[in-house]
């Protein structure tokens, strides 16, 4: 694992899962908003929220998730990021925990918060930013050199290290809870009965093809091969970094295929930005449509801050 | 070795060892963000499920079942199990009431005349295969939709 890599790859990487969190918090606002509920009942708390032991206020909450919807922006940006990155984080952070403290906790957002607080505490607006952009016409030096850093490559390990330890923690739960009996009975095919059924009684939406492969029991033993496979395989897809992006997008298809069979919907890892970080994402910014955007946005902030980088010695 | 190189190893030492801490806990915990991933996990040999969901009674006493968003007022389909199984232990009867309240609301459930909430028992494999019913229907509460 190299671990010097190009500011515009980590910046890239903010931009990525930047944009994801704005389309993500802004679109469900009003769901996030329905957690501001005071029934003491009901409240579970997970967490940073478990600090306390009674819910907040509801206008507390409100405020609390209005301003993280409205720090999701300048994230993306790069803007003020020393300052304004870490609060956005801290308030996604606070946000999506306090959704998950009513009773049952979902799985989809780990990730996400995860990669943001990864990149609120690092140099990822050092390039591609509104930041970078303002210190180029400070300095007057747009031309810098974009020498690979270890500051800016080790925040993109972090990210595809905490990516593939979830998957490695989800194998190794499975062989805590069943051990090989997950693999070699009846259980997934049961578990996409029973989460399609589920479904079905609750009034949501279920996967009609999930139901109808239910008499192959024996295609079932062959997806729990591989998904066990690629969840204990993880830890090689960080050490090696081309088997890491074939592992991603095998990943991505397990993705697809709890899609299909149970209606299941991971956005973060089906729109493939959960996966960002095994790849060399700064390519994107060559690319005729991103490469417009980015030059109206930033200008040439892109090569703003490896200079400095460049200067310095790798620890 | 310098401030930002020693920020960088702490910082990145700390997410690491938190994100792996659920799975050393005795037993693992599940929290958020960080979690031991336990969903889906446990062997599940036998095809047979129990829910306590919350249905809709049309006039020809034809029951479907109703939607997150009016069952529970929440859209996610695990939050709503999750309230209707809160509603029926603290209170079935007035629950019901306010799922009523809700559809009457709802012009696309306009058919629908009394809401019920029940647990039902099913063989999952079976159940699309034949239609199976339940194997087990218990009345927690059964209410008149308010018009």
């Amino acid at each position: 694992m190299k671990l010097a890599a190009p500011a515009t790859r980590l910046a890239m990487l903010r931009l990525i899962v930047g944009l994801y969190g704005v389309i993500y918090v802004l679109a469900r606002l009003p769901h996030i908003l329905s957690y501001a509920l005071d029934d003491v009942d009901r409240f579970q708390p997970v967490g940073v929220i478990a600090f306390g032991d009674a819910p907040m206020l509801p206008v507390v909450f409100t405020v609390i998730a209005l301003c993280t919807a409205g720090l999701s922006i300048p994230f993306f940006l790069g803007y003020r990021h020393r300052v304004l990155a870490p609060i956005y984080a801290v308030g996604l952070l606070v946000t999506l925990t306090y959704t998950n403290s009513w009773g049952k906790i979902l799985h989809v957002d780990n990730l996400l918060v995860l990669h943001v607080l990864v990149l609120a505490f690092s140099h990822s607006a050092d390039a591609l930013s509104l930041d970078s952009r303002r210190e180029n016409a400070r300095r007057e030096n747009r031309r810098g050199k974009s020498a690979p850093h270890w500051r800016y490559g080790w925040p993109v390990a972090l990210m595809a290290t905490v990516c593939a330890l979830a998957y490695l923690l989800a194998g190794v739960a499975k062989l805590r809870n069943s051990g090989l009996d997950f693999v070699d009975g009846d259980t997934l095919r049961n578990y996409v009965a029973f989460d399609n059924v589920r479904k079905l009684e609750l009034g949501s939406t279920y996967s009609p093809l999930g139901a109808a492969l239910l008499p192959y029991p024996g295609l079932f033993a062959g997806l729990a091969w591989l998904s066990f496979a690629l969840e204990l395989s993880a830890p090689v897809a960080v050490l090696w970094r081309r088997f890491g992006k074939l592992w991603a997008v095998l990943v991505w298809g397990f993705h697809l295929g709890v899609l299909a069979l149970m209606a299941i919907g991971f956005l973060y890892q089906l729109s493939f930005v959960a996966f960002a970080a095994f790849f060399d994402v700064e390519r994107l910014r060559r690319v005729g449509f991103v490469a417009r955007v980015l030059e109206k946005l930033f200008g040439g902030s892109e090569e703003a801050a490896p200079e400095i980088a460049a200067a310095e010695e790798a620890p | 070795m310098t401030r930002e190189a020693l920020f960088a190893i702490v910082f990145s030492g700390a997410m690491v060892a938190a994100v792996v801490s659920p799975a050393f806990r005795d037993p693992p915990a599940d929290s958020f963000p960080l979690s031991d991933y336990p969903m889906f996990s446990h062997g599940r040999p036998s095809p047979m499920f129990t829910l306590t969901h919350a249905v809709g009674i049309d006039a020809a006493g034809v029951s479907t079942p109703l939607a997150p968003l009016v069952s529970s007022g929440n859209r996610e389909v695990l939050q709503s199990m999750v309230t209707i199984e809160h509603g029926v232990h603290h209170g079935a009867a007035n629950f019901c009431e306010e799922i009523a309240v809700r559809v009457a609301a709802d012009a696309d459930l306009e058919d629908i005349v009394f809401v019920e909430l029940v647990t039902d028992t099913w063989d999952t494999v079976a159940y699309f295969d034949e239609d199976a019913p339940s194997q087990d229907h218990q009345v927690h509460a059964h209410c008149e939709v308010p018009r």
